[in-house]
């Protein structure tokens, strides 16, 4: 009897409110909400799929790849980075050339002909990202839209002002 | 007797136990009425369908290619700002100047165009000013930089009108 009676003042019962239980209940359904919203926005999840995009390179001066030569400037299957290399873009898998076009005036009249010493360049590139409504097609974090202007590492060249004039989502 | 009351009065928790939950059900209040105020621009009147015509200067013409009629346009966000009606291709006009005389033509259009962009947004309009979605101002001119889901949208506000109301079928 006596140890009975020990036990019965030694035991410490938690007892909760109704009030305790609305508020635990209130604090658990946001912290749902708060892991549900973050998971959501996680990108990891993503599946990654084939982008292939053409980069324009307008007005490379000749004297570039006078030492090179086109193959050895652009090597198809070589990386294309973000300036800063850190970035890794994809890989070239074909490039294409035309004579930059200039505009001179002649007899009172706007004469376009090909310029001799520079080419604009057209480099299809091709690489693996990931896609998502709102926050577009990202390649190692960098979005990759037509009509965006930046610094590329393309194979051994340095672009300063290249534009992505062309997107294409799968093979 | 006693004890009975006092296990019973437990039961029904503290006043302080009341205060917080009054507490925090006024910060959920207030974080739901914020944002719905955020929304719809504090109350002051309903959001309608405008319309912006913005202008995309010298892009290559397979920039045009890569948006699409009726597709969702974001913000650097992320956050759905309207939807693209369609683009248009114009052509990029050029200025010589050679002894002296000034000479305009345009540019080969294999080349180089402008893009015409017809977006539509759900805005509302106060004091004479357009808001987009109620919160931010508009105004021609603006520059403003916005994402398809393959382009990039860098242009100037050209023009800023309401949508005619569309009947319901």
């Amino acid at each position: 009897m006596k140890t009975e009676r020990k036990r019965k003042k030694g035991a410490v019962r938690l007892r909760l409110s109704w009030v305790d239980w609305v508020l635990l209940l209130l604090a658990v359904s946001v912290f749902c909400l708060a892991g549900y919203l973050i998971l959501q926005r996680r990108d990891a999840a993503l599946p990654t799929e084939t982008v292939q995009y053409t980069l324009c390179v307008s007005g490379v001066r000749k004297q570039f790849y006078e030492e090179l030569g086109w193959d050895g400037l652009f090597p198809v299957g070589m990386a294309v980075t973000s300036a800063n290399a850190t970035a890794d873009l994809g890989r070239i898998v074909a490039v294409e050339k035309r004579p930059t076009r200039v505009c001179s005036v002649l007899n009172a009249k706007l004469i376009w002909a090909d310029a001799l010493d520079r080419e604009d360049l057209f480099i299809t590139v091709k690489g693996r990202g990931v896609c998502k409504s709102g926050d577009g097609i990202r390649l190692s974090d960098i979005r990759i839209a037509a009509g965006e202007r930046g610094s590329f590492r393309i194979g051994n060249y340095y672009a300063e002002q290249a534009t992505v004039i062309s997107v294409i989502r799968g093979d | 007797m006693r004890a009975n009351r006092v296990e019973r009065n437990d039961r029904n928790g503290s006043v302080l136990d009341l205060f917080f939950l009054f507490l925090f059900l006024f910060v959920i209040l207030g974080t739901i009425l914020r944002w719905q105020n955020l929304r719809m621009s504090g109350g002051s009147g309903e959001l309608s369908s405008y319309r912006l015509v913005g202008i995309m200067e010298g892009v290559d013409p397979l920039v045009g290619d890569c948006m699409e009629e009726g597709e969702s346009v974001y913000t650097t966000d992320g956050e759905k700002w309207g939807t693209l009606i369609f683009a248009e291709r114009i052509p990029t006009p050029i200025v010589l100047t050679a002894n002296g005389a000034s000479y305009q033509g345009e540019w080969e259009e294999t080349v180089r165009c402008d893009l015409l962009v017809h977006l539509e947004f759900l805005g509302n309009e106060r004091d004479g000013t357009i808001f987009q979605n109620g919160t931010h101002v508009l105004s021609v001119g603006q520059p403003l930089l916005l994402y398809s889901e393959r382009s990039a949208l860098h242009f100037n506000v050209l023009k800023l009108e309401q949508m005619p109301y569309k009947m319901e079928d």
